[in-house]
C-alpha cells in the first residue's frame, strides 16, 4: 500500500516536473515571439546602428535614435581627434599614446603596423593596467584605423 | 502537453531567435555598410560632392572636427580634419566665428573640392567618407568609376 502510494506520489510529481518546464518554455517562447512581433510593427528593423569594419558604429538607415554606447563611442572619437589635432608635433607622429577619451584608450599607430607600435613604451598604459577596457588606433594622418 | 508538443515549442523557440539575428541588425555586432549615396563617374573626372551638415538647435563648438577621407579598395587616397568653424566659412551659409564660439542650428553645405581636389585615375570603387562625431553623423558615399 505504501509503495503504491510513493510511486503514485513520483508519478504526480514527475508530471508537474514536466508540466512546470512546458510552461516555462511557453513563456519563454512567448516573449520571443511577442518581441520579434513588436519589433517588426515599431518598425526598428532596418533603421539601426552598425559597426562598420573598423569597429566604427555607423547608421543603418534613418535611427530614431542613438544608444547610449554608440553616443560614448563618438565622444570619445570626438575627444580623440581633438587630442591627435592638439598634440600633433610640427614632424608628424611616430608610434605613441595620446591619453584617454572616456573609456578609449588613444593610440597613434603606423599603417599597416610595425614593430615600434607592438613596443610597451608606445602603447597606452591605461589600456596595459587595464584602467580602460577599450582603444581607438589612429594613424599618422588622423583616420581612425581600428576600435577594440 | 505531451513529447510532441514539447517538441514543438523547442522548434517554434529555435525559429524565434534564429529569426531574431537574421532580422534586426542591432543585435549583429557588424553588418555591410550601404552607402548613404552613389554615383557614376568617369576616369579623368574631378570628385564631386556636397558635404552637407545639419547643426540641431543647441549648436555646435567651432572646434568640432570633422574627418574627412577619400579611399579606393580600402587604401586611404587621401584624407583631412578640418574643424566646423572652418567648415562653415567655406560653406554658402558664411559666418566667421572666433574660438569657443558656437556654430549656430542650421544647414551647412560644402562642395568637396574645396577640401579635397581629386581626379579619379583608375576605374574602380571609390569611397568618400565623412564623420561629424559630436553630431552622430557618419557618412559614406560610393563612386563608381568606369
Amino acid at each position: 500500500m505504501i509503495s503504491n502510494n510513493s510511486s503514485e506520489l513520483d508519478k504526480i510529481n514527475s508530471d508537474a516536473g514536466v508540466g512546470g518546464k512546458v510552461q516555462i518554455l511557453c513563456i519563454i517562447a512567448g516573449l520571443l515571439i511577442g518581441f520579434f512581433v513588436f519589433r517588426g510593427f515599431a518598425g526598428g528593423g532596418e533603421d539601426n546602428w552598425i559597426k562598420d569594419s573598423k569597429g566604427i558604429y555607423i547608421p543603418q538607415g534613418y535611427p530614431s535614435s542613438v544608444p547610449d554606447g554608440v553616443k560614448a563611442q563618438h565622444d570619445s572619437l570626438d575627444c580623440a581627434l581633438k587630442l591627435y589635432i592638439s598634440q600633433k608635433p610640427a614632424n608628424g607622429y611616430n608610434s605613441e599614446c595620446l591619453g584617454v577619451c572616456g573609456d578609449y584608450a588613444v593610440d597613434v599607430v603606423h599603417t599597416p603596423k610595425n614593430a615600434n607600435d607592438n613596443k610597451q613604451e608606445n602603447q597606452c598604459s591605461a589600456y596595459l593596467d587595464g584602467q580602460v577596457k577599450s582603444f581607438i588606433e589612429i594613424d599618422g594622418n588622423g583616420n581612425v584605423v581600428k576600435i577594440g | 502537453m505531451g513529447k510532441i508538443g514539447e517538441s514543438l515549442l523547442f522548434v517554434v523557440m529555435g525559429v524565434a531567435i534564429i529569426g531574431l539575428f537574421m532580422f534586426f541588425p542591432s543585435l549583429r555586432s557588424t553588418g555591410n555598410v550601404v552607402a548613404d549615396y552613389e554615383y557614376k563617374a568617369n576616369v579623368g573626372d574631378a570628385l564631386n560632392y556636397s558635404i552637407n551638415i545639419g547643426v540641431p538647435e543647441n549648436g555646435v563648438d567651432a572646434s568640432t572636427p570633422i574627418m574627412i577621407s577619400l579611399s579606393k579598395d580600402g587604401k586611404i587616397i587621401d584624407s583631412k580634419i578640418v574643424n566646423m568653424g572652418d567648415f562653415v566659412k567655406m560653406s554658402d551659409n558664411n559666418i566667421t566665428l572666433s574660438e569657443g564660439q558656437l556654430v549656430p542650428s542650421g544647414n551647412y553645405a560644402v562642395d568637396i573640392s574645396n577640401i579635397i581636389k581629386y581626379n579619379f585615375d583608375q576605374k574602380g570603387e571609390y569611397e568618400l567618407y565623412f564623420a561629424v562625431f559630436k553630431l552622430d553623423i557618419v557618412r559614406t558615399v560610393k563612386i563608381t568609376v568606369e
